[in-house]
């Protein structure tokens, strides 16, 4: 019988095995072998123009002391000031997504007339491609022909037209409310789909009881959908870090506004250098597996603690 | 004080009346159940009652107040949901306390009455466990420790043992009459259980569609159903039924002849029947004899029932309909066989057309 149990088992992982193979070796195909080049090219001097004349150079393109200079990308300051820089827009943005995401999923939560009408209506800046969303939005807050500058002309909150896109630190709020605008309707969704599966009868029994709805959504509600809360953020976190097609349309390469994707890009494409472009879509690719398994180490940290007590 | 009256209640939802004018006065520490067949409206009349749905007419008072445009918290009720409503995320402790922390009581105060309510209902030992680390009968206990811990006024109860298994719902029912005991405020309870309504009750209320069919102590309903429903609902089994003929009578009884020809005369109070009036005759099992005076009805015995201490027994009269007898155990009955069963006169209810019920005498009560 024992056996018997033992060969079923060794039948299903065999079975389990064979259903995951394509997904694994188009996986390894489209991801892993480009990932794997990648890191080795970092290892190299190679050039776009000739990629396959190169040689190898170790840590070089990382970190390299060359006549009483460091050189290299850990040395740059201004990879240190993209990668900081993105690290603020992923925080910013994503810390007003989780808040204004939770009260549209709120009052999406109630009950109104059209209800389902304006649940689909709020998706549309999510089903826009970024491009798209970008472009439009370049337009909206071109200095000359924008609409933002002609409505805030109009009623009088500037009186003359601002270079949304000439000042750095502008700039990057203009980014940071753009990619609100598109993703608050994603964070929305996931945190609406969680507030459903709440159970109805305890918000009765709060009401019986006579506790406060603000009260009751911090003690229930909020503990409640938490563990959904935080799958959306990390999903909106890892796309932040990561954000490139935003920032290259809205602001192209201007060095004040760069994240890592658009200096990797930069280093690679514009100045055809592939092995440092390599390096930085290397450390790129750390900096975020690092900050990923710092989160997941937390949450399961603080779940440890809290069954613990 | 703490009486509940239901005024011309009605409740409507998008379209369908739920609650047909419910006129209904309970009173200061009574012990009030309803009962009905499922979808009539207990549930919806219980919300009325503790504010979850408003009334789409007339009023409610609880303790003399009009309270009809009061959300719940005003109302100085507890509810007890068949599903316990427990907050999941919260300890025993917490889902007890949390009801409190509103009413602006100490921290002490707080911890003093829920550690009381926990030894009331020996929920002191789980005090610091999670609802899913408790059974049913413990999550029902921290459910009614929830609501009695606040100390309202009128307590609610939908169905809250009917997750329960048998044993369990025994020993609850017990609890919670000891507990009806012990602090006097006025209880209203939803339930399908016969038992459950007929031990706890001070008085049932039956409802039937949204309307209120009888309402009055269980031992009035069972002797003295007002209607045909009324008599086919209360009751552990239900009652027999057997259309017959009014052949005449003198005043306080009416002669009715049964199927298959036998005549009985079966004690009214007040005005009977006319000749030739088509009556319902009714029937409780367990006053089914086998034997004695009285006329009878005969035909094959079609099933019998062990229950272990007693049977119950299925007899096809001749004119199809089927009879059922409570009998005590010993007594040899046979599948198959011929059999007869004798109805007591004085047991027997008649009801009219309509469904209403000849009074029946109220000095025999012996029953
Ligand atoms: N929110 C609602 N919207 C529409 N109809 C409802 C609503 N709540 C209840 N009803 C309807 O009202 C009727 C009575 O429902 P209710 O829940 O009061 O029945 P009940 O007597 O408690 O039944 P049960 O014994 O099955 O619990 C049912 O026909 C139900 O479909
Ligand atoms: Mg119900």
């Amino acid at each position: 019988m024992a056996k018997d149990d033992l060969g079923l088992a060794r039948v299903r992982v065999r079975a389990a095995w064979l259903f995951l193979a394509p997904t694994l070796a188009v996986l390894a195909a489209v991801a892993g072998w480009p990932l794997l080049r990648t890191v080795w090219f970092s290892f190299t001097d190679a050039e776009l123009i000739e990629l396959e004349n190169y040689r190898f150079i170790g840590f070089a393109n990382y970190l390299e002391y060359y006549e009483g200079e460091w050189l290299g990308l850990l040395a740059d300051p201004q990879w240190w000031r993209a990668v900081w820089r993105t690290v603020w827009f992923a925080a910013v943005s994503v810390s007003i997504e989780a808040v204004l995401g939770m009260v549209v999923a709120l009052a999406l939560n109630a009950r109104f007339p059209l209800r389902g009408l304006v649940r689909a209506a709020i998706l549309i800046p999510w089903a826009i491609p970024t491009i798209v969303s970008a472009r439009m939005w370049a337009w909206m807050l071109n200095d000359q022909f924008g609409v933002i500058n002609h409505a805030l002309l109009a009623i009088g909150a500037i009186d003359a037209p601002v270079a949304w896109m000439a000042d750095p630190d502008l700039a990057m709020w203009a980014v940071v409310i753009v990619d609100v605008w598109k993703t608050t309707p994603f964070v929305a969704l996931l945190i609406l789909a969680a507030l459903q599966m709440l159970p109805a009868d305890c918000y009765e029994a709060a009401r019986v009881d006579g506790i406060h709805p603000i009260r009751v959504f911090f003690r229930v509600t909020l503990p409640l959908i938490r563990p959904a809360l935080v799958v959306a953020l990390v999903f909106r976190a890892l796309d932040a870090l990561r954000v490139f097609d935003l920032i290259y349309v809205l602001t192209a390469n201007a060095s004040g506004t760069q994240s890592m994707s658009v200096y990797a890009r930069q280093q690679l494409v514009d100045f055809q250098d592939v092995g440092y472009g390599s390096a930085a879509s290397t450390l790129l690719f750390l900096v975020i597996a690092l900050l990923t398994l710092s989160v997941v180490l937390l949450g399961r940290l603080r779940l440890e603690g809290e069954s613990a007590r | 004080m703490a009486d509940v009256e239901l005024r011309g209640v009605r409740k409507r939802f998008d379209g369908t009346q739920v609650i047909r004018d419910v006129d209904l006065r309970i009173g200061d520490g009574e012990f009030c159940v309803f009962v009905g067949p499922s979808g009539c409206g207990k549930s919806t009349l219980l919300r009325l009652v503790a504010g979850l749905e408003s009334v789409s007419a007339g009023s409610v008072h609880i303790g003399g107040e009009d309270v009809t445009a009061r959300p719940p918290r005003e109302r100085g009720i507890a509810m007890v949901f068949q599903s316990y409503a427990l907050y999941p995320h919260m300890t025993v402790r917490e889902n007890i306390a949390f009801g409190l922390e509103m009413g602006r009581a100490r921290r002490a105060e707080i911890d003093a009455r829920v550690r009381d309510v926990a030894g009331k209902l020996e929920l002191a030992p789980l005090l610091d466990r999670l609802p899913k680390q408790l059974s049913g009968g413990q999550r029902q206990r921290v459910a009614i420790g929830r609501a009695i811990v606040r100390e309202p006024k009128v307590f609610l109860f939908d169905e809250p043992l009917s997750n329960l298994d048998a044993s369990l719902r025994v020993q609850m029912r017990i609890e919670i009459a000891r507990l009806h005991q012990s602090m006097r405020s006025t209880m209203i309870y939803v339930t399908h259980d016969q038992v459950e309504a007929m031990t706890l009750a001070d008085r049932i209320v039956v409802l039937n569609a949204g309307r209120v069919e009888q309402a009055g102590a269980p031992v009035e309903l069972y002797r003295h159903p007002r209607n045909i429903f009324v008599a086919g609902f209360i009751g552990s089994t239900r009652m027999n039924f057997l259309a017959v003929r009014a052949e005449g009578g003198s005043e306080g009884t009416v002669a009715v002849s049964l199927p298959g020809g036998a005549r009985l005369d079966v004690p009214v109070a007040g005005a009977g029947a006319r000749p030739g009036e088509a009556l319902t005759l009714g029937i409780r099992p367990e006053h089914v004899r086998l034997a004695g005076d009285g006329a009878a009805l005969s035909g094959p015995v079609e099933v019998v029932e062990e229950l272990g201490d007693e049977q119950l027994a299925y007899l096809r009269a001749s004119d199809g309909t089927l009879l059922t007898a409570r009998i005590p155990e010993g007594v040899r009955l046979r599948e198959g066989q011929p059999g007869r069963f004798h109805l007591p006169p004085a047991a027997c209810h008649l009801f009219r057309e309509d469904g209403t019920a000849l009074p029946r005498p109220r000095t025999d009560e012996r029953d």
